[in-house]
């Protein structure tokens, strides 16, 4: 196999691994579904370029089904990219909690960017989980889009 | 919404004629001072309709006080510990400083011996019927407890074994100390919420009775200070604050700080005030 396709599969399957460390490890539904979702989206990927690297040759291989159009446009952030949405000087401010990043700009215990002496623009998963004991309450919050993982 | 303004006022009169009519007795009243700044004594005697003569001469007989009253040193701390055996009502202004016994805060100085705050407060918590934890550092640490808190102030709920009525508030509102000094006469122990604070007067949010409130509802928000639309996005506290500022008004009943075109710090909120910063942000 090239090594090129080879990196590609591993960084694909990488990512699948740490979706669904991610999907088992909370217990969120709305996320568990996000996950999913993703799981999908990457095994749809990995599918691709077996298919096409093994075109060479004679296997009898089903062509992998087309994307799904109704899959979910999801908007990844690194670290850095986050720390521009920390709701100072009007901005948004996002909270990254589990992986997934929410908006939290209009939440009222948020007001100008700032939650109990926390800021927003970061991941803040380990504060949230020692303090609010149900993770019931980040599903009224609009999500928009996940950790680069 | 007008009878909010004058339901203290409403309640003192109910109490006092009740007391005339030989109905109820008088209470007695300490005030305890402990670590604090004087701003919830200085608040109370700004009180306004009702006012402090009315309080002292109608409602509560005062018997402590360091900062009014006319007796000084141990005679003083004296009628401090008369008071103890007769039906009193204590009001602590200020957190309670714990490090090294207390001995970071002295009230007195009785026959030789330093009497320390916290001791005081444990005394006459024992012995009280009614015990106040009036202004923040009182009910939930406050200024007095912030971080790194190096004379271990807590509050005086963590003190003391028997249930606090918490009056938070940076200062507590002259009123609600009053109002809440006349439920306990009319009617004992009023309705407490799940942090002792009077529901009467802690029941609603700010951002529930804010004049401000239908910018934030149609997402128009301020950028800077000065602008006179909703300033939840410079750092608001009103939505997690728990007080009827906007309807009662400060000073005389005359205006609050979003009234006055600043921001809500959330002073009367119990993680004031680490957890309440930044009190503004750009």
């Amino acid at each position: 196999m090239h090594f090129k396709t080879y990196e590609c599969l591993e960084y694909h399957i990488l990512r699948l691994n740490n979706y669904q460390n991610l999907s088992f490890t909370c217990c969120n539904t709305n996320q568990k579904i996000l996950y999913s979702q993703l799981i999908l989206l990457e095994l749809n990927k990995i599918t691709n370029i077996l298919y096409y690297t093994f075109l060479q040759s004679n296997l009898n291989l089903r062509q992998p089904e087309s994307i799904p159009s109704t899959a979910p446009q999801i908007r990844e952030f690194t670290l850095d990219e986050l720390s521009k949405f920390n709701g100072s000087g009007g901005t948004p401010a996002y909270a990254a909690i589990n992986g997934v990043v929410y908006d939290v700009s209009l939440s009222p215990a948020w007001g100008g960017g700032s939650h109990f002496g926390l800021l927003a623009g970061k991941d803040l998963t380990h504060e949230f989980a020692g303090c609010h004991k149900s993770m019931d309450i980040l599903n009224s919050l609009p999500r928009v889009g996940i950790l680069e993982p | 919404m007008r009878r909010k303004k004058s339901s203290a006022r409403t309640l003192a009169n109910v109490a006092v004629k009740n007391i005339r009519n030989s109905k109820k007795e008088k209470m007695n009243l300490i005030w305890l001072e402990a670590s604090g700044c004087s701003g919830n004594i200085i608040s109370l005697l700004n009180a306004n309709n009702p006012d402090i003569v009315y309080l002292f001469r109608q409602m509560v007989n005062l018997k402590f006080d360091n900062s009014i009253m006319l007796n000084e040193n141990e005679l003083a701390y004296e009628e401090f510990l008369n008071t103890l055996d007769t039906d009193f009502i204590l009001a602590v202004d200020g957190a309670v400083s714990t490090k090294e016994d207390g001995r970071y805060n002295i009230i007195a100085n009785y026959k030789g011996k330093p009497i320390t705050a916290m001791e005081a407060v444990k005394l006459a918590g024992e012995k009280a019927k009614y015990i106040l934890a009036v202004g923040t550092c009182a009910s939930f640490g406050g200024i007095s407890a912030a971080a790194p808190n190096p004379s271990k102030s807590v509050s005086v709920g963590s003190l003391v074994n028997k249930q606090v009525i918490n009056l938070p508030g940076c200062p507590c509102h002259p009123d609600w100390v009053i109002g809440t000094i006349a439920n306990i006469i009319l009617a004992g122990m009023p309705q407490l919420d799940n942090k002792n604070r009077p529901v009467l007067f802690y029941g609603t949010t700010i951002h529930d009775n804010c004049s401000r409130r239908s910018f934030f509802d149609n997402k128009i928000f301020a950028s800077k200070l000065g602008d006179k639309e909703c300033m939840f996005k410079l750092g608001c506290r009103g939505p997690i604050t728990k007080t009827d500022c906007p309807l009662r008004n400060w000073n005389s009943h005359i205006n609050w700080p979003v009234g006055d075109n600043t921001p809500c710090i959330g002073c009367a909120n119990d993680a004031f005030p680490d957890g309440m910063e930044p009190f503004v942000r750009y």
